[in-house]
């Protein structure tokens, strides 16, 4: 009897662990999906490659290797005759998201290089179809200087800056050399813009990194419109992955700023780009 | 017994006869007869009283109806309305003119309780009174259903022009027999058939009157691609005359993809009957939409509108709910690649290739055919892979409400050109959806198979890579990057703290230093009062007594007088000669021979400093000694400090 009552128990158990298991592999882990879509990639199956990244994404996967081969998924689907709308756009995305997330220089460069070879195709579309190919417009002044450095740069800066305009103040002070005070006075009158706009701009790097949401065109047809989503007559098409600024989002509709211009697109007309995850 | 059946035949031919003539004439000429369309009636219902008055003379005239007066404050009255017919007959060649006046009340109860109603008109100047008809008023609700009154159906062509209940009439509809000159065994009344209600079409209360609009959604929560089947009820009071519509508007739903699961154009759904407020209306379906949703959000079914043509030529419009539904996307959690947002139902594929051998750069078809219920996918993307080119498929449609489900069948035909030669596995279809119903993802496959392609060298292969966009791509990345969470500098406090220390440091140092030195001088400006002062030359005094220099003791021993004077007595003997010397510190109130003393002590004090010799030191220490008990002195004495 009692071993009987065993042999059920033990029985339930593991019908329990192989009911918990097979449920666990229903949900597949990252790492798998990583591993699948990089096999799917590498045997020439973007759909397959695409859907597992996508899914990875889906899953709150952050990584810039796995942005980098997204892109090329969608890449190589343009390339083997696949192509959907948008691909291109997400291809520039993925390649995009790869460049802002890493800090390994091998990678940036592969990015940028893929970069360039994507919006080049665009490029070529556009023309033929007889639209501009600006693909990039000219930032705003304000972030064109504070793109000159990275954000730790210009806090490096404005530290350095900061203990030379100490050093000069107190030279000034205590020497009575005629000479070592006009040093001090030069040093400082150098020393003390630097460390204001240094300090400036390392606070508007800051504020980029923290709270502006940049994205991608992913539409080939991402005409401008108003707010009222009412197509404006004069403006060209936003080219397929360019890189914007998004603003703000209402009723299905995203306003981006493209360059100097503001615009309403479709929502599903441009992806996000994550950020990279900061201590 | 054969005696009773012809005793019960007899009565019974008897009644019949008796019914036929009422029935066909309601009241012999000259006659009134009145009558109630219920005997039991609910607070707030309306309920008719009829008078029928047959004469072939005078019109009547001066309807009223007789209650007694501890009855009046049970119930409203409205009317009458009168209305008239007329029968002319010729019998043997003779013209026989009977006119009918039909005069109806409309009570409404007010109270509980029962009336007793007396209808009664003037005939040829006489009153007439008919029948007492009485009338209980009951709580509203509980009052026996009442069929709708079949001269004033509303619902005419919904209900084909038929009596929903049946074409018999009650055995005696008008109570004349009063249950008498029947056969025992005669057939009793017939009891009015009850209708079937449909619960969940039952409201508390109805939305307007005459008629209304009811809107009902199956579920309030959703995923994004799941049905959500919306329905429009009209809702007809059967008590009323048969209303008209016009000017339907159309619920908006444009966060929805629409599917209709009936023809709206059509009217022939069943009426069902529901009970709304305790009353029985009559309610019939007029839109069944399947909706799904487009994306996530709490999204609005706005309201269907339509106008009421009201018996008396005014228009009201009546709407029916505006609903909401809780959208959200379908679980991440076991989420399949390839799902797409929006593909939810319960889906087969199959797929059909042909012909399985081509020659290189020729073409085949592929039919590929999704079935089943919910939101079938629109699009189909094709397993891309080089040499191989999908063209865009054409599709078609199989699709349909069953049971209330939208469903069907949707066919993709492609045309596939293999350019590449050899055996080409085109791989499978497959096809991600949401079952809401088991709340789980599948995916529907189908396989291709593979497809032979013969050479034919009419595509160069060189050429055909050339024509490929987007060469030279890097590299794939095998795995994951797992980067670090990146530190930066300004996320940091202590490097704020450290960028504004360094310039505040000197701000903090020199204004600390200066602090410090007017601190200083602020004491030391404290310390150097008079009285502090003849301290200090009191003890630089005694300091030089120590010594041996006389020279300097005596100057010591005069500065110490001079600041005495000036201090104790307020008089400064710099200022003075030493012969003014004693008059002047009289003046102030010190005592003369102390004011001797002290100039004695200030000329011996000179004198000895200008010596050509250093002087003798112990006259000195003997002067200095002098000097201390004259200062002590002058301190003891009260003077004036003022001139």
């Amino acid at each position: 009897m009692i071993s009987r009552r065993f042999a059920i128990a033990a029985i339930c158990v593991l019908a329990t662990f192989s009911c918990c298991s097979a449920f666990a592999q229903e949900d597949p882990s990252p790492d798998a999906l990583a591993h699948d879509a990089v096999e799917a990639l590498r045997a020439g199956h973007p759909a397959d490659a695409i859907a597992n990244f996508e899914a990875l994404a889906d899953r709150g996967v952050v990584d810039a290797n796995m942005s980098f081969d997204r892109g090329l998924a969608y890449a190589q689907r343009v390339r083997v005759g696949g192509e959907q709308p948008g691909d291109l756009g997400l291809a520039v995305h993925g390649f995009e998201e790869a460049r802002s997330l890493t800090s390994d220089n091998a990678l940036k460069e592969d990015a940028t290089k893929a970069l360039g070879i994507i919006r080049a195709e665009v490029g070529r579309r556009r023309a033929r179809a007889g639209n501009p190919i600006d693909l990039e417009q000219t930032p705003m002044l304000r972030d064109a200087i504070v793109g000159l450095l990275s954000e730790d740069s210009w806090c490096v800066l404005a530290m350095l800056a900061s203990v030379v305009s100490a050093a000069a103040l107190f030279l000034r002070w205590l020497t009575q050399s005629r000479r070592a005070q006009v040093s001090a006075s030069v040093a400082l009158a150098i020393a003390a813009p630097v460390l204001l706009a240094s300090s400036i701009c390392a606070v508007a790097a800051r504020n980029i990194r923290l709270h502006r949401v940049e994205g991608v065109v992913v539409s080939a047809s991402a005409r401008p419109s108003d707010a009222r989503g009412i197509a404006i007559p004069s403006a060209d098409i936003l080219p397929e992955g360019a890189r914007v600024r998004i603003m703000g989002s209402n009723a299905g509709w995203s306003e981006v700023r493209w360059g100097a211009l503001d615009t309403w697109i479709p929502a599903n007309a441009v992806r996000p780009l994550e950020k990279p995850p900061s201590d | 017994m054969t005696r009773l059946t012809i005793a019960s035949f007899s009565r019974l031919f008897i009644a019949f006869a008796f019914l036929l003539v009422a029935h066909s004439a309601h009241a012999a000429p000259g006659d009134v007869h009145a009558s109630a369309d219920a005997t039991k009636v609910g607070l707030g219902d309306r309920v008719k009283l009829h008078l029928v008055v047959r004469t072939n003379s005078n019109a009547p005239s001066d309807p009223a109806i007789d209650v007694p007066s501890s009855q009046v404050g049970l119930f409203d009255a409205y009317g009458p309305q009168t209305s008239q017919s007329q029968n002319i007959t010729f019998v043997n060649g003779v013209m026989a003119a009977t006119s009918s006046f039909n005069i109806d009340w409309t009570l409404v109860g007010k109270k509980l309780g029962a009336a007793t109603f007396t209808p009664q008109v003037k005939l040829g100047g006489k009153v007439v009174k008919a029948n007492s008809v009485t009338i209980t008023f009951v709580a509203a609700g509980t009052a026996p259903a009442r069929p709708p009154p079949r001269p004033q159906d509303p619902f005419g062509g919904m209900f084909g022009g038929q009596n929903p209940f049946g074409g018999n009439m009650p055995f005696d509809p008008f109570g004349m027999l009063n249950g008498q000159g029947l056969p025992d065994d005669a057939q009793p009344l017939q009891p009015q058939p009850t209708v079937p209600l449909e619960p969940k079409l039952a409201m508390n209360a109805p939305r307007g009157n005459i008629a209304f609009l009811h809107a009902i959604a199956d579920k309030t929560s959703a995923v994004v691609g799941e049905q959500v089947t919306y329905s429009v009820y009209i809702y007809v009071d059967p008590d009323q005359r048969e209303p008209d519509f016009n000017d339907v508007h159309e619920a908006s739903a444009s966060d929805f993809l629409k599917q209709n699961l009936i023809d709206d154009a059509k009217d022939n759904q069943p009426v069902q009957y529901a009970s709304v407020g305790g009353k029985i209306w009559g309610a019939k379906l007029i839109r069944k939409w399947a909706l799904f949703p487009l994306k996530t959000g709490l999204l609005e079914i706005g309201s269907m509108r339509l106008a009421v043509v009201g018996s008396r030529g005014g228009n009201a419009a009546r709407t029916s709910e505006s609903l909401a539904v809780k959208v959200d996307d379908a679980p991440i959690t076991g989420r399949p690649p390839g799902y797409v947002a929006g593909s939810v139902g319960h889906f087969s594929v199959v797929a059909n290739v042909s012909p399985r051998e081509v020659e290189q750069g020729g073409g085949l078809g592929v039919d590929v055919t999704i079935s089943g219920t919910g939101n079938l996918p629109t699009s189909l993307t094709p397993p891309p892979q080089e040499g191989v080119d999908w063209l865009v498929p054409e599709v078609r449609d199989d699709v349909s409400s069953q049971n209330g489900v939208f469903g069907g069948s949707r066919n993709f035909s492609f045309v596939v050109h293999m350019n590449k030669a050899g055996a080409i596995d085109l791989g499978e279809i497959a096809v991600p959806f949401y079952d809401p119903a088991t709340k789980n993802y599948e995916v529907a496959r189908a396989p291709l198979g593979v497809v032979n392609v013969k050479a034919n060298g009419k595509i160069d292969a060189a050429q055909a890579k050339a024509d490929q966009p987007l060469d030279g791509l890097p590299a794939l990345k095998e795995t994951l990057a797992r980067e670090a969470p990146r530190k930066h500098l300004a996320d940091r406090p202590i490097f704020w703290a450290f960028l504004l220390f360094c310039p505040f440091s000197f701000v903090l140092v020199a204004g600390g230093r200066s602090a410090a030195q007017r601190i200083r001088g602020s004491l030391e400006f404290r310390r150097a009062s008079p009285e502090s002062l003849l301290n200090k030359r009191i003890a630089d005094a005694k300091a030089a007594g120590k010594l041996s220099d006389a020279r300097a003791l005596d100057a010591a021993i005069a500065k110490m007088i001079e600041q005495a004077t000036i201090v104790r007595a307020g008089v400064n003997v710099r200022a003075l000669t030493i012969d003014e010397t004693e008059d002047h510190l009289a003046v102030r109130g010190v005592k003369r021979e102390t004011a001797v003393e002290i100039a004695d002590l200030l000329r011996a004090c000179e004198e000895a400093r200008f010596l050509p010799d250093e002087g003798n030191i112990e006259k000195s220490r003997e002067r200095l000694a002098g000097a201390l008990a004259t200062i002590d002195d002058l301190g003891k004495q009260k003077v004036s400090q003022t001139a």
